[in-house]
């Protein structure tokens, strides 16, 4: 499948591959999210998903293969100094979301949410900061403007870190196991803003092990397993349905957990 | 008269500090001697051994003692000679011993020298202190400047502000005879600087750092050659005696060699001793004459201040040298900072050859002593045709060498930053130059406050060592006003005081850093 017959989608991926001492650690992943969907990419631990995330803006590098995300293309033809130029445009395109929050310790969550906008967009503090107090209001924070990171609990970090990333008005935004580093309450408060972003249209791409919030929350299922794409498909068929053994048997080791 | 320093040895601000410290013990060893100083005949003594010990300062020291040029580890020169001969009148050996030329005092007092013989003038204050034989030289000091273009060319020039208002720079030996004089008579009207060694003072005169110096005609005669761009203005000036000196109470000893001196002097060896030296001249004529006269026919008062007299008349000077202190000490640490932050960025993020650059940079520095920094600094740029003046060479020395430790300081604090703190500035579209400037290098500064505020302590101390480029900080002031008042260990007490009352507001203020920096690190964990 060509990239330019998948031009309605926010983000494809065709034939990447990465390895690493010689090893294989993606291999021939094709994929594609189309604009407005939910995605999300699941399978065992080791399987290479938090790898695939971070090849998509660049905080890994990839050997073989093509990226098109946000209608910039990212391959391995490029010279290193076209790929920093398209690296800083993607990066300002598409949002991250980490399992370990990495909020600014230093800024307050308001500090955390407008620096992006005012350093890198150019926004003037007054115009970011209204922005930002809209996100963290969206988020459930409007109440925590001025408070430090750790002030936050990990479920209101996490929320913070979402706003930070939706300021930057990101066309597509990766989230790297979102709800892992959290207990199951606290989980629940980042899935339901999930929830809201995904029913306001906001394309997003989930890496998770948490069954329950990619069956909520995503249009499409990615399943990987070994560094390569074991099936895909709607969701509910993916789950209902698996067209693979090996996915079966990781949705039933997973669910029986 | 010590005529030149020695070149910098790794005498580093560790042992600067026990210098200082050194010498409060010294005098309490001399305290404690003079009290107990007469309780064996130093003479009896020597002869028992069969070799008197003589203390000065050979690094340099030409005519006096130095090194002999056909046999480098033999000292020779006109004070090595007059000990030998001196010596065998005693019926003895001699033996030279090596020593800081402002200490030899000190040394006196410890017993390891029986007597200092090194240039050292007859002083009221030195006479109430120690027991000294007749003169043995009278010497006369020497106004030398560059031969063109030099601002001096006789002593009156001295005595007319140039149009630009700029006093004229004099350099002499701290604490030597012409350092008083020109203290006594040309305080007002010229800026001293005051160095370890003439020959430093002669060179800085050759590179025009100073105007002229001031030096005893001994060592003008016999540095003629080497610095032959300087020339004698006018005719030599002041007048005074060089003695032996030993511990109070050696009167035996000093009786012997005041005898021995009579007769060199009678059978005209020390005539032809100081013909050889090229040093002999009218004003020795006198020299005859002097055995039989007192201090006070001399013009020597024996006077010591005590006490808080001391402190009342000389403490003033030693807070405003604390106030140097402070200043070289503040104005450093902040570019030490700022260069250290840059030299850590460039050393982990910079292209391969900056990087081998940087760590080449931190090791040379690190690497050698901070004296020797200050001194290439100070010293040999001119040469170049750099001249820095003394306070701004002291705080560029300072920050340099300090710089190298606080880029290994931020190197460890911009590492102690977790890597997903430059993932998530990159995720959100920040430059690797902006993500460094806005998320990791405030989060560095915060981790290395504590380690940083133990340099600017330890900064606060190696100050001292600015001293050897003649900056007038507090160890300098102290050595200079100890030497002048003989009151070494009132002045010393009240030095260390004033160290302390600086440093230790500043050791609270990183015991409270340390505290509030390892709250912060505790939350950063439980995030």
């Amino acid at each position: 499948m060509s990239l330019d017959q998948n031009s309605h989608a926010a983000l494809a991926i065709d034939g990447l591959g990465k390895h690493f001492d010689g090893q294989p650690v993606l291999s021939d992943i094709s994929a594609q999210v189309a604009r407005g969907h939910v995605c999300a990419l699941i399978g065992p631990s080791g399987g290479g998903k938090t790898t695939l995330l971070r090849c998509l803006n660049g905080l890994e590098s990839f050997d073989e293969g093509r990226v098109e995300v946000a209608g910039i293309e990212l391959s391995v033809e490029l010279s290193p100094a076209e790929r920093a130029g398209r690296l800083r445009q993607v990066r300002r395109r598409v949002g991250m979301v980490f399992q370990q929050f990495n909020l600014f310790p230093h800024r307050s969550a308001l500090g955390n949410v407008i620096e992006a906008p005012m350093q890198v967009l150019g926004l003037s503090r007054a115009l970011a900061t209204r922005e930002a107090c809209e996100m963290l209001d969206r988020v459930g924070l409007a109440d925590r403007l001025n408070h430090m990171p750790d002030m936050l609990s990990g479920g209101q970090q996490q929320r913070v870190a979402i706003a930070r990333a939706l300021a930057m008005k990101p066309e597509v935004l990766l989230l790297d196991e979102p709800t892992s580093a959290l207990d199951p309450r606290m989980a629940g408060e980042v899935e339901a803003v999930i929830a809201d972003l995904a029913a306001s249209g906001q394309t997003m791409l989930v890496v998770t092990h948490s069954l329950g919030l990619a069956r909520r929350t995503a249009d499409t299922i990615y399943v990987l397993d070994g560094g390569r794409v074991l099936e895909h498909g709607p969701t509910e068929q993916v789950f209902l349905a698996p067209r693979e053994e090996a996915t079966r048997r990781f949705l039933q080791e997973a669910n029986a957990k | 008269m010590k005529s030149s320093q020695p070149l910098p040895y790794s005498r580093t601000s560790c042992s600067r500090a026990r210098a200082l410290f050194g010498s409060v013990a010294c005098a309490l060893v001399i305290l404690v001697g003079c009290a107990t100083a007469a309780r064996a005949d130093a003479l009896a003594d020597i002869r028992e051994r069969g070799v008197w010990v003589w203390g000065a300062d050979a690094e340099g020291g030409g005519p006096y003692v130095y090194p002999d040029p056909a046999d480098p580890t033999r000292m020779t020169g006109f004070e090595a000679e007059l000990a030998t001969l001196l010596a065998r009148e005693l019926g003895v050996r001699d033996r030279f011993f090596q020593g800081p030329w402002q200490n030899l005092p000190a040394l006196l007092g410890t017993g390891q020298i029986d007597a200092v013989m090194n240039g050292y003038e007859l002083t009221s204050v030195r006479a109430a202190d120690m027991e000294h034989s007749r003169p043995y030289y009278v010497y006369e000091l020497v106004l030398l400047a560059r031969r063109d273009g030099g601002r001096v060319r006789a002593w009156r020039d001295l005595e007319t502000l140039p149009a630009d208002g700029r006093k004229l720079k004099i350099g002499v030996l701290q604490a030597s005879g012409a350092h008083h004089y020109l203290a006594e008579h040309w305080a007002d009207r010229v800026d001293i600087v005051v160095y370890d060694g003439t020959t430093d003072a002669m060179r800085e005169v050759e590179t025009g750092k100073l105007d002229a110096t001031l030096a005893d005609l001994p060592a003008a005669t016999f540095y003629a050659e080497r610095f032959a761009a300087l020339a004698a203005v006018g005719k030599p000036v002041g007048h005074g005696y060089y003695v032996i000196y030993f511990r109070r109470g050696d009167k035996s000893l000093r009786d012997a060699i005041d005898a021995a001196l009579g007769k060199l002097l009678a059978d005209g060896a020390l005539r032809s001793l100081y013909e050889r030296y090229g040093i002999w001249n009218a004003a020795q004529e006198e020299l005859a004459s002097l055995g039989d006269q007192s201090d006070a026919e001399l013009g020597i008062h024996a006077t010591r201040s005590h006490g808080w007299a001391v402190i009342r008349s000389r403490g003033r000077i030693l807070v405003e040298a604390a106030g140097v202190t402070i200043l070289l000490a503040c104005l450093s640490m902040p570019l030490a900072i700022m260069l250290g932050l840059l030299v850590a960025v460039l050393r982990m993020f910079g292209p391969a050859p900056v990087r081998w650059a940087m760590i080449a940079y931190i090791e040379v520095l690190r690497g050698t002593p901070l004296m020797l920094q200050l001194w290439v600094i100070f010293f040999l740029l001119p040469e170049l045709g750099i001249a820095i003046p003394a306070f701004y060479a002291a705080i560029a020395g300072l920050a340099i060498n300090y710089s190298a430790y606080e880029a290994e300081n931020y190197r460890a604090g911009l590492q102690a930053v977790p890597r997903g703190q430059m993932e998530a500035a990159l995720a959100l579209g920040m430059s690797p130059a902006l993500a460094l400037r806005r998320v990791v290098i405030p989060q560095a500064v915060r981790i290395v406050i504590p380690p940083v505020t133990n340099d600017f302590i330890a900064l606060f101390k190696d100050t001292s060592v600015c001293s050897v480029i003649t900056v007038m900080e507090l160890t300098k002031q102290y050595s200079v006003q100890a030497n002048d008042t003989g009151a070494v260990l009132e002045l010393g007490a009240l030095t260390a005081i004033l160290y302390l009352a600086m440093s230790l507001p500043l050791a609270r203020l990183a015991t409270m850093l340390e505290r509030r920096s390892r709250v912060t690190r505790r939350a950063e964990v439980r995030g």
